[in-house]
């Protein structure tokens, strides 16, 4: 084969999967936002569409949480994030249907009158089903500042 | 030459088309007995101190996630272990594994103690993805649980 015949190839393929790898990091991220709204509102539709069958949080006390009861403490009102925001992101793909996502989750709220705020390192696991990314697991460790 | 051409990229669309059912990947069974198996090794090697382990088996662009939240890449981390293994004891507990496609993940408690005496417990999530036809940790997290009995 012309050399420059594989050129074209590569040049015809290359943008391509670029192009789907940059729309899917916008989508996984679109989604994470969208989550961390439904947070602070206490959306617990939209949260049904995103955790995964079989999600499971492990908290900042190292607490393990699954799906109906993360949904049942939203729709209880507590805790009220007045914050509840995903920075410094970073997010690696494996495949189609995997992305692993590392961040820091900055929250600021109250839990029965009790005002917290914190910051915490989270890996959130999504994987896409039926086409769209879901939550399968995410895991949260708490920064500790020099005042805590 | 001309055939060749076209030749060419039906091989490349075909490698692209079995990359995408990627008939590689284990069943789940398999991939959750695989992932046990790996997880008795992880946490052995975290005993022993044993950084080739975690060289072999950790992707290149493992995130790792101290029980004191530092965000570690596999450099980083595999510098840990310049230092020996501090561990008198190091177990597991509450083992789960869960199996998605290509991904897999296993969360557990390990109770631990420090040869000064020290002791505790911490809980870790490690994610697995299926590369290279094999297990390669991509991520671990770990939290500090704090002492056993508190």
């Amino acid at each position: 084969m012309k050399p420059a015949t594989l050129l074209l190839i590569l040049l015809l393929s290359t943008p391509v999967v670029l192009a789907e790898s940059g729309v899917d990091e916008a989508s996984v991220l679109q989604r994470l936002h969208e989550a961390c709204e439904a947070y602070e509102k206490g959306d617990a539709d939209y949260l049904e569409g995103f955790l995964a069958e079989g999600y499971t949080l492990t908290g900042t006390r190292g607490t393990v949480t699954h799906r109906e009861a993360d949904l049942a403490q939203v729709r209880s009102g507590e805790p009220q994030y007045e914050v509840f925001r995903n920075h410094s992101m970073v997010v690696r793909f494996y495949g189609e249907d995997t992305a692993i996502v590392n961040g820091i989750t900055s929250l600021k709220g109250t839990f029965h009158g009790e005002p917290f705020e914190l910051d915490a390192q989270f890996t959130d696991t999504m994987v896409k089903q039926d086409g769209v990314w879901m939550l399968a697991a995410s895991h949260a460790t708490r920064i500790e500042k020099p005042d805590d | 030459m001309r055939f060749l051409v076209p030749f060419f990229i039906v091989l490349i669309t075909g490698d692209v088309m079995a990359e995408a059912r990627d008939l590689s990947i284990p069943d789940p069974e398999t991939a959750a007995a695989s992932i046990q198996q790996l997880n008795i090794e992880y946490i052995e090697a975290a005993r022993t101190g044993d950084a080739d382990w975690f060289r072999q088996h950790m992707a290149d662009d493992v995130i790792v996630i101290t029980g004191s939240a530092q965000r570690l890449d596999k450099a980083g981390f595999l510098a840990l272990f310049d230092s020996p293994s501090a561990f008198k004891s190091l177990t597991v507990r509450n083992v789960t594994v869960r199996v998605f496609g290509a991904m897999a993940q296993v969360d557990a408690d390990a109770p631990w103690e420090l040869a000064d005496g020290r002791t505790g417990i911490s809980r870790y999530i490690d994610t697995y993805v299926w590369l290279d036809d094999r297990w390669q940790v991509v991520s671990a997290q770990i939290t500090y649980l704090g002492e056993p009995g508190s």
